[in-house]
């Protein structure tokens, strides 16, 4: 348990039960309600949909999912559920935790 | 046994490939079925040479089927085809003839070694894993017909030994309410001793049936089976005895109790060979748990032959129940039936649940879950959800009276969102979560420990040992840090002295925001960590600390150097970037009303130092395809300034104002007079919003609203005397260059030349409107704080402006919204001089 990665750790656990969408490594992207995360920033999506449909026809049927955290390219997410002021100021704590 | 493992190895006769071989194996000739052309006829036509020829494919008609009638032989009869199928490879019979058929040794891949009891790689761990009785049936296979071995044992062994530890749970592996399960890879040394039901199953019925084969007998089994076979008159009594502890005493009063009668009534499952003392098995099933069945293994490993001999009670008492058993049977055996029933219905209430995870092992396990993620301190590695759900809570509470919580903090160092496993840990009672705080508590301090003693041990070592993390790997090259960054020459303070220096860098003014904003972070965090009010020694500690820190703020910031001392100041230089913006309203919190006040006044000497002051973007033009690209990114970057500084400082600026009296107000107001050229501050939009903070400020105090609590005391004689003064000094300078103040007046006048087409259209946008309308606020508060004689000098200097929007506003091609804000604009000012746009014709 490391500090450093407890940052992306807390900033997700703020983020559940809200929408977002996740883009894997192999340019997978899928949207969904955030359910919970991990320290490994594993990610359970309840209620997902895919954003290109007919280039993923497995997906069709596929409802909740878990997505390890190691295939995430990026994690899109609304403006308005982060506090950036907050986020700065975390990731300076961070940097010192690190730096010390 | 002969030949190989049982195979007769003689070779098949070339010349008769058509006969069925019935002894050994009898090679793929035998199942040409007596057809002279079969395609696995190695000797077939190709005699006369020395290849074999195949002939494959030359058949034609109908497939190939008539090689079934030796199916027997090659798989051996595997029982009653039902869900009962035994996997394991027991030999289906000593090896010696059966009665059944008249076949010779069984051709099967039986082997009739078994591995070594204690070697057995599976079944220990399917023992576990499962209930033991899964692993630990066997087949009993004392066909009752078969010839008693001569007895080795004293017939006082209980060959009950063997007793069939029936199916290990009511379902077997299928979902079949029945069938015991037998072992999928042979005997685990607590099976080895327990044969298994469907063996016992199927000895009282088909006494002829095979016992399933696939079972790998131990050499207790062996003798079980001599035992067993000793007696064949008893079979049931085997079966009843087990190895569990608790049946055993019960056995010791019930010897021989379960005559065969007493089975077949109980069977009520699927199997009609109803297993004796099945109702015994499920006791042992759960009662029997993984350390158990190991226990028992190994017991066995130890002492094979006393596999038979397993209670040593019943064996003690059999020689007595013996004699007693004919006496006891009759009402005995009612007692002992109901007995049976009613173990039977306990244990399959308690086993119904086997297997699964209930709620108490996933508590378990999220308990483990939270260990990991739990420290000491929730602000150290989880500051971002703590502090974002504290702000959200309170948002919240502000917003609703109720509860809503974001993030439901669980133990002292994890917090699940409230989708979680909340559901649990709501159920979850004080006191478990006492318990699991103080068991966080325990493993947070072992951790610790532990990482301390570690460190301990590496000092014996040579040299620095390093270990990295993920955060902080072990790095390749040892550079010294100096852990004083004040002593770093990129800080200010070290690098000139003297009266005048060159301005900060950049480097040098990021670096010190970067310190400033870890300051106000310390800072924060101390005041969130205030002592409770009880103690008051501690609160004065905490304040002391608190005051050291904003001391070091103070220091920081840079305010007290000399006004002069660089240009731009440097402190002005920490408020250019933006980050010095945002960082500006947050430090304003925890500064002491003196310190503030120095601020201000710091701030407003040295405003046309400001960046976005002294390079203020112009106003903004609709079309910018004249423009070079470096051009727009540099206004751009500048509107952006500007805009945070509007929004960041401006507010905070405001609110000292409104602290101030009449006096300080005046003082200012000089400073600004005097130190720059005001109307070139006006211009801008930061001027602008200093100004009108000044002069509004400046006129509640001197008319003071009655009904505001807020206002100042109202100002004595000499203060409102010096107002009016500066106020005129002030009017004077500013008034040639009034209309010139008006953004859309600045964007006319540059539009001649090629700049025309950068000028906007006479119906200005909503930006140019809302920038008009700061300059007319500003205004507006000028002619509220003029003179009665200024007053007519102010509409004189605006006057052009003021028709020109109010015609604008009335001619006809202006829409309604653009004509309200033109009108509102104008009414501003006028409204300050007791006029009105309608009555200018």
């Amino acid at each position: 348990m490391l500090l450093a990665q407890q940052l992306m750790f807390s900033f997700f656990k703020t983020l559940t039960d809200q929408v977002i969408t996740v883009e894997l490594k192999n340019d997978l992207s899928i949207t969904g309600t955030l359910k919970s995360v991990d320290q490994f920033l594993n990610i359970r999506l309840d209620g997902i949909s895919v954003e290109d449909p007919e280039r993923h026809p497995h997906m069709l049927a596929v409802k909740n999912c878990f997505i390890r955290g190691s295939v995430v390219r990026y994690v899109r997410m609304q403006a308005r559920n982060v506090d950036t002021t907050l986020l700065e100021d975390a990731t300076r704590r961070e940097a010192k935790e690190g730096k010390k | 046994m002969s030949g190989f493992f049982g195979f007769d190895t003689a070779l098949p006769e070339r010349q008769q490939p058509a006969q069925p071989q019935n002894q050994g194996f009898g090679g793929f000739a035998g199942l040409g079925g007596g057809n002279d052309q079969t395609a696995f006829s190695l000797g077939g036509a190709g005699e006369e040479e020395d290849l074999a020829v195949y002939n494959w494919g030359e058949q034609t008609g109908s497939l190939m089927e008539d090689g079934d009638l030796a199916n027997d032989e090659t798989f051996g009869d595997v029982g009653p085809m039902n869900n009962n199928f035994q996997f394991s490879s027991q030999p289906s019979a000593p090896p010696v003839s059966k009665p059944k058929t008249g076949r010779g040794p069984i051709a099967s891949t039986q082997s009739r070694y078994k591995p070594k009891v204690a070697a057995d790689p599976f079944a220990f761990s399917e023992d576990d894993f499962y209930s033991p009785r899964k692993a630990a049936s066997k087949p009993i296979k004392p066909p009752a017909a078969t010839p008693p071995l001569p007895r080795t044992h004293s017939s006082s062994k209980p060959q009950s030994v063997t007793a069939p530890a029936p199916p290990s749970s009511i379902e077997s592996l299928w979902g079949n309410p029945v069938a015991p399960a037998s072992t999928l890879w042979g005997a685990s040394p607590a099976s080895s001793t327990r044969p298994s039901g469907p063996a016992a199953q199927n000895a009282p019925a088909t006494t002829s049936q095979p016992p399933p084969m696939g079972q790998i007998k131990t050499l207790a089994e062996i003798e079980e089976e001599m035992s067993r076979m000793a007696l064949p008159d008893q079979p049931r009594q085997h079966q009843m005895l087990s190895m569990d502890e608790i049946e055993k005493q019960m056995m010791a009063s019930m010897e021989a109790a379960p005559a065969p009668s007493a089975p077949p009534p109980l069977a009520n499952v699927v199997q009609p060979t109803a297993p004796p003392a099945r109702e015994l098995t499920p006791p042992q099933i759960n009662l029997a748990g993984s350390g158990y069945a190991s226990q028992q293994a190994l017991l066995d490993s130890m002492f094979p032959e006393l596999g038979a001999n397993v209670a040593p009670g019943a064996t003690a008492s059999f020689p007595g129940g013996e004699e007693d058993r004919p006496r006891q049977s009759p009402e005995e055996q009612a007692r002992l039936h109901a007995m049976h029933e009613r173990i039977k219905d306990k244990i399959e209430s308690m086993s119904r649940y086997n297997h699964l995870m209930g709620n108490s092992d996933k508590d378990f396990i999220t308990r483990i879950q939270l260990s990991q993620l739990a420290t000491a301190d929730p602000y150290a590695s989880d500051f971002y959800a703590q502090v974002f759900s504290a702000l959200r809570r309170r948002q919240e509470a502000q917003a609703q009276p109720g509860e809503n919580p974001s993030v439901v903090q669980v133990t002292a160092g994890a917090a699940f969102g409230v989708s979680g496993p909340a559901n649990r840990f709501g159920k979850m009672g004080a006191a478990t979560m006492s318990k699991l705080n103080g068991q966080v508590k325990k493993l947070v301090e072992n951790r610790l420990n532990h990482h301390k003693s570690n460190n301990a041990a590496l000092q014996g070592a040579l040299g620095k040992i390093s270990r990295g993390g993920v955060a902080a790997p072990r790095p390749v090259l040892a550079v010294p840090t100096s852990g004083n960054r004040e002593s770093r020459p990129t800080s200010i303070l070290n690098d000139q002295s003297g009266i005048r220096r060159s301005a900060l860098t950049k480097k040098q003014v990021l670096f010190a925001l970067e310190e400033l904003y870890d300051s106000v972070l310390e800072l924060e965090q101390m005041r969130r960590e205030m002592p409770p009010p009880t103690a008051m020694e501690e609160i004065d500690r905490w304040n002391d600390r608190c005051g050291m820190k904003v001391e070091e703020i103070w220091r920081r910031l840079m305010v007290m150097e000399p006004l002069d001392v660089s240009n731009p100041h440097p402190f002005i230089s920490l408020m250019n970037p933006v980050k010095g913006q945002r960082l500006f309203p947050r430090l304003l919190r925890h500064l002491p009303h003196q310190q503030a006040l120095t601020l201000l006044t710091l701030i407003i000497a040295t405003y046309p130092q400001l960046d976005v002051v002294a390079r203020a973007p112009p106003p903004p033009v609709s079309d910018t395809s004249l423009l070079t690209k470096a051009d727009r990114m540099d206004r751009a970057k500048r509107e952006v300034e500007t805009d945070s500084f509007l929004h960041c400082v401006v507010p905070g600026l405001d609110i000292l104002i409104q602290r101030c009296g009449l006096g300080l107000i005046a003082g200012l107001l000089g400073i600004s007079a005097q130190r720059m050229e005001v109307w070139r501050v006006a211009c801008t939009r930061p001027g602008v919003a200093l100004f009108t903070a000044l002069l509004s400020r400046a006129q509640s105090v001197l008319r003071p609203d009655p009904a505001n609590p807020q206002s100042a005391p109202p100002p004595d004689a000499g203060e409102v005397d010096q107002w009016n003064k500066i106020y005129a000094y002030f009017l004077s300078i500013l008034l040639p260059h009034l209309s010139d103040l008006f953004p859309s007046s600045l964007v006319q006048r540059n539009a001649f030349g090629p700049g025309a087409y950068l000028m906007t259209t006479n119906d200005t946008s909503d930006e140019m409107e809302r920038r008009d309308a700061e300059v007319w606020g500003f205004t507006a508060a000028l002619a509220v704080n003029a003179p009665e004689e200024e007053q007519a000098n102010l509409v004189g200097a605006l006057r052009e402006k003021i028709l020109h929007t109010v015609q604008s506003s009335r001619a006809p091609g202006v829409s309604a919204e653009a004509r309200d804000r033109k009108l509102r604009n104008v009414n501003m000012f006028l409204h300050g001089l007791g006029l009105d746009a309608s009555m200018i014709e």
